[in-house]
């Protein structure tokens, strides 16, 4: 699919790797919807950054676990451009999950936000985009799809849910509709890292460094573009899900 | 942040996947070097125009393909992208395959790439960094019965790519392979009929076979300066038939 005249809707898409992610589309030609949950500062800021691209920006604010929340978001969408072309399921939470617990606070929103609200968009979306003829959609998970994550369970089932959802979207709207997934490592030092955890980070990647937002941009791009590729994941991660084993190189 | 001006090596490029994204690195800008055992390579590579050359090389000799990625890589003044795209393929069942077949199907679809990352390696660490992609197959982790000398092949293909990105990722060199699905090309066409197009066609979700461009536009992304973060993957490009 050219990018060149669509509308892409971006969750989580006014800030970090979400925003770059608006960004690089606009680029390519994109009108974005930019949905944001509590970012509206961050969301009109990046919607003038899309702009600049002289395309079409449209900050709309929806929390994705909530259903009625994106049915408005979607209509909107709609009423601006005409339909959604590409989604991207990019919103994420990402919060300290203790397991045994005793309060489920955690645990339901990384399943509302994870599970609930990638299939809420891609449900809401998805009948447009058949009865247009086309549409792709990428959703973003990380490698705690694929290890654990002590102390994240919430998000780590959230992200494999992600996985197979893919797989069941690509599968039940193909031919006209792809959907892939990209698997991100680590991309944007998070806020709470000190200097100390950001380089053990870096050196358990084969790379020795960090990714950055503008290559986890470029990944979401080819799967959006590459027409035969469908039900797939993508990893880029710099290698850090085998970097475990740098220590056994000797 | 663009690959004009950069060099590669394309195997098995006289036709097939190998020309296309040979033609495709050029539009980009790139210098490509097409390595084949058929001497059509040279026409080939002459018709792409300036940016292509053209030289002669069976895989299977190791001297010879040794000499060969040594003589290019200093012709070219260094590398940017190795494509380790030629293999063969040919069905019989398991129980008749003769060792000899094994042995060949082995030299030029893996230990052909082993050499070639051998001989491109140092020139990539002393640039800073580089591409490395190996085409490995669908097969490498479905494949039917009358494969098993070529899933083999394959999935080494993906194991060796695994470990070259772990020993050559502090070097900033990223090695990953592509595993396409069903392709329309020449390899394999004297085992094909139009009833088996229909069910290879079948098994792709997306209801058609791969193009060869499907695939070069897989091998040209993995190449790109903003995947370098992508290392020890394997990229299937099977419209949906294979998902892991």
């Amino acid at each position: 699919m050219q990018l060149d005249g669509k509308t892409a809707l971006v969750t989580g898409g006014a800030k970090r790797v979400g925003r770059v992610i608006s960004l690089t589309l606009a680029e390519a030609g994109a009108n974005v919807v930019i949905n944001y949950n509590t970012s509206a500062d961050e969301a009109d800021a990046t919607a003038a950054e899309v702009e600049a691209f002289g395309v079409g920006a449209l900050p709309v604010a929806a929390d994705v676990g909530d259903y009625g929340a994106v049915e408005a978001m979607v209509d909107a969408a709609t009423t601006r451009f005409g339909g959604v072309d590409v989604l991207v399921n990019n919103a994420s939470s990402f919060h300290a999950d203790p397991f045994p617990t005793t309060d489920l606070t955690v645990w339901n929103q990384a399943i509302s936000t994870l599970v609930n609200g990638p299939f809420n968009c891609t449900n809401l979306v998805a009948p447009s985009m058949l009865e247009r003829g086309g549409g792709a959609i990428v959703s973003v998970s990380d490698l705690s799809a694929f290890e654990a994550w002590p102390g994240y369970i919430g998000h780590a089932v959230g992200k494999s849910a992600i996985l197979a959802m893919t797989r069941q979207f690509a599968l039940e709207l193909a031919p006209t509709v792809r959907a892939n997934a990209v698997v991100f490592g680590p991309a944007l030092r998070p806020h709470d890292y000190d200097d100390d955890r950001y380089q053990r980070t870096a050196d358990k990647t084969l790379l020795d460094r960090w990714g950055t937002p503008e290559e986890m941009a470029h990944a979401v791009k080819y799967l959006i573009e590459a027409d035969y590729v469908t039900g797939e994941y993508l990893v880029i991660d710099g290698g850090q899900r085998f970097g475990h084993r740098k220590a056994e190189a000797g | 942040m663009s690959l004009a001006g950069r060099a590669a090596i394309v195997t098995g490029a006289a036709r097939g996947i190998g020309l296309t994204l040979a033609r495709r690195l050029v539009d980009r800008g790139m210098r490509v070097t097409l390595l084949d055992r058929d001497p059509a390579v040279r026409a080939r590579a002459e018709s792409i125009g300036p940016l292509a050359r053209g030289r002669v090389v069976d895989l299977r000799d190791i001297d010879e393909t040794r000499a060969v990625a040594a003589a290019t890589i200093e012709e070219m003044d260094g590398l940017w992208l190795l494509v380790n795209n030629a293999g063969v393929f040919e069905k019989t069942p398991l129980l008749e395959i003769d060792p000899s077949a094994w042995d060949s199907m082995m030299e030029i679809n893996v230990r052909s790439m082993v050499l070639l990352i051998q001989v491109a390696a140092p020139s990539m660490i002393a640039g800073g960094g580089g591409r490395i992609v190996n085409q490995a197959s669908m097969a490498a982790k479905l494949g039917t019965p009358g494969e098993a000398h070529y899933a083999a092949s394959k999935a080494a293909v993906v194991a060796l790519s695994r470990i070259a990105a772990h020993e050559l990722g502090p070097h900033q060199i990223t090695v990953n392979s592509v595993c396409p699905g069903y392709v329309l090309t020449e390899m394999g066409a004297d085992t094909r009929d139009p009833r088996q197009i229909a069910q290879w066609t079948a098994t792709s979700p997306l209801g058609r076979l791969a193009t060869p461009d499907d695939i070069a536009a897989a091998v040209e992304f993995l190449a790109s300066d903003d995947a370098g973060y992508i290392t020890g993957e394997s990229l299937n490009v099977s419209g949906g038939a294979c998902t892991w």
